[in-house]
């Protein structure tokens, strides 16, 4: 079930230079040590090896004077290293989900552990891939990159030359010294991933960050993340409106109704790592499609509500 | 096209560059300059016909003549001027920044304070002017005061608005890092607020030759000591209209030089925003082939 743990590094690869990842697990990390790859095997029976765990999350806010309920009860739970994503349709609360996740929003019930801690400030095993990217135009393509060793202890040689690598993990090599307005929208997503890797994140949770690039771009960006993935040995939860990228990226999809949003279906994506493009033929990938789809009420071509999930 | 042998080299686009600097500032200057030549021309046709006398309305050859004959003096005004509003604008930028930041960290702060910046604003300056003669004595300080005073309050607004319009996503990327409070001022919003705070800059930088001027027609500064304000008060006076006109040149051409040097700190500071883009990174990086060239596919003519 575990299929990444039993893909050897460095094996996976689609073009992407993703290797030198993993060299870089000997510098000290900005987060505590997780477990070692053998406890990471026993991720199935063993709890304590949850990246994510939620229950019954209770979301309100309060809008015009009217009470909003937002997510109504969403239990999940992602294991270290595992490559998930959350689907449903639009506005119906996963972004404001991930975001209960890192902190940065509140909840008015249930409860929330990630990575064996409540959610709170100034974590850096979590990573967070904002829709926006949330990059400093003022600063170069390697500066924004060093954002997050500035709020830690870390010699400034040392950052840069990690900052350098990551750049080169996500391809990047000769672009330090560019503003963000002289690179493509494609190279600043590849920035913002360099980033989440600068701080050694073990969770990347990830808000549409890749919904405004072109299909090329895009599935570039999708393969690379997959690699960095599976070389960091980070979990990531990935919100998405593309079935497909769901699908095609995942080792669990969970779906989600329209508000108040609950989690309607959690799918197993079987399909053996490294993934290409390929795979989107298969049986088990249609398969899959097909029971998302059906999940969110989109069987019928005709009927575009998507708020009564059967 | 299709093919790149040499023999045909010739025909691969070439980037023809954009013409030199002051071909291209001249194709600029032209046509205000060309209107100027004019408007000199009517004017000066225009009062040898009227027979006006000098003291109503001077020729510009008149004009001409005040500024060469009174050329030491001009120039010692417009240095003296120039030296009042740079150090009161030089005050506003550090003053309105500083306010600025002590009023964005504090929401209780700003709701106390920001009413009393507009209310400075509104009071008419000419009342005030005269009170700080009374309080710092006539001279330099007051000319320097009234400047500062002037230039300060678009410098606070204008860094003010730009300390609040943080990206909200850089906000919460902030809050994962757990950043302090000063650490989001230093490292997101000052360096974010930088487009409004130079716009700011750029408007008070004309206020404060404004400043100046009024400062030194109520404040003074004589025995030849004083600045332009002193002597647009002194030539009126004297109904030397020529001479007069001759100070009002000069405190324009001193607003054109502000606002050429505004442009061009700006284009350095902000190199990396939009707003410079045009002007090509001072960094390196991307730039585009420039404003003005051409990229020619044809075989060029032979010269």
């Amino acid at each position: 079930m575990t299929l990444r743990s039993d893909q050897p590094p460095g094996g996976v690869g689609e073009g992407a230079p993703a290797a030198r990842v993993m060299a870089d697990r000997a510098g000290p990390a900005l987060v505590r040590e997780v477990e070692g790859s053998s406890e990471r095997s026993m991720a199935m029976t063993v709890d304590t090896d949850l990246a994510i765990e939620t229950d019954s999350i209770e979301k309100y806010f309060i809008k015009d004077g009217n009470l909003n309920h937002v997510l109504d009860g969403v239990s999940v739970s992602l294991r270290r290293g595992e490559l998930a994503s959350l689907i449903g349709p639009s506005g119906c609360g996963k972004s404001t989900f991930l975001k209960i996740l890192a902190g940065l929003e509140s909840y008015q019930s249930g409860t929330v552990d990630v990575l064996g801690d409540e959610p709170g400030s100034g974590r850096f095993d979590i990573g967070f891939v904002f829709q926006g990217l949330a990059l400093l135009p003022w600063r170069t393509v390697l500066d924004n990159v060093l954002l997050p060793s500035e709020f830690v202890k870390m010699n400034k040689g040392e950052a840069r030359a990690r900052a350098k690598r990551y750049l080169s993990t996500v391809g990047l090599d000769g672009y330090e010294n560019y503003y963000l307005r002289e690179v493509s929208g494609g190279m600043r997503q590849r920035v913002a991933l360099a980033r989440v890797l600068m701080s050694e994140a073990r969770l990347l949770l990830l808000d549409e960050p890749f919904s405004a690039l072109d299909e090329f771009t895009r599935e570039s960006i999708n393969m690379l993340f997959m690699n960095v993935c599976a070389e960091t040995r980070a979990a990531a939860l990935l919100v998405t409106h593309s079935i497909q990228e769901a699908v095609l990226m995942s080792d669990r999809v969970f779906v989600m109704s329209g508000r108040p949003a609950r989690v309607v279906d959690e799918v197993e994506i079987s399909i053996p790592r490294p993934r290409s493009r390929h795979v989107m033929v298969e049986t088990a990938f249609v398969d899959a499609v097909k029971r998302i789809r059906s999940s969110l009420g989109l069987e019928d071509a005709q009927e575009s509500t998507v708020d009564d999930p059967p | 096209m299709t093919t790149t042998s040499p023999a045909v080299a010739a025909d691969r686009p070439t980037i023809v560059p954009p013409p030199a600097f002051w071909r291209r500032m001249g194709g600029k200057a032209l046509p205000p300059l060309a209107a100027l030549t004019v408007f000199l021309v009517v004017w000066e046709v225009a009062v040898r016909l009227a027979d006006l006398p000098t003291y109503l309305l001077p020729k510009p050859s008149e004009i001409f003549d005040a500024i060469v004959v009174n050329r030491q003096e001009l120039a010692g005004a417009t240095f003296r001027t120039a030296l009042a509003s740079l150090s009161g604008l030089g005050l506003a930028i550090v003053l309105g920044v500083a306010v600025a930041i002590v009023l964005g960290m504090s929401n209780v702060m700003e709701r106390t304070f920001f009413p009393y910046a507009i209310v400075l604003q509104i009071i008419p300056i000419v009342t005030i002017a005269p009170l700080l003669v009374i309080w710092i004595g006539p001279g330099l300080q007051s000319i320097i005061a009234v400047s500062l005073i002037i230039s300060f309050f678009p410098i606070l607004s204008n860094s003010l608005a730009g300390l609040h319009s943080v990206d909200p996503e850089a906000r919460s990327l902030f809050k994962l890092y757990g950043a302090s409070r000063l650490n989001v001022m230093r490292r997101l919003r000052l360096p974010g607020s930088m487009p409004y705070v130079l716009a700011g800059v750029r408007i008070s930088a004309g206020l404060s030759i404004k400043g100046a001027i009024l400062g030194e027609f109520i404040a003074g500064g004589g025995g030849g000591e004083g600045g332009l304000g002193y002597l647009v008060s002194i030539t009126a006076a004297d109904l030397q209209t020529a001479y007069l006109l001759a100070a009002a040149l000069a405190s324009a051409t001193l607003g054109i030089l502000y606002y050429f040097g505004g442009k061009f700190i700006t284009g350095r500071i902000l190199a990396w925003h939009e707003s410079t883009m045009a002007e090509g990174s001072a960094r390196g990086g991307v730039r585009s082939i420039g404003a003005g060239s051409r990229v020619r596919t044809e075989k060029p003519q032979a010269a």
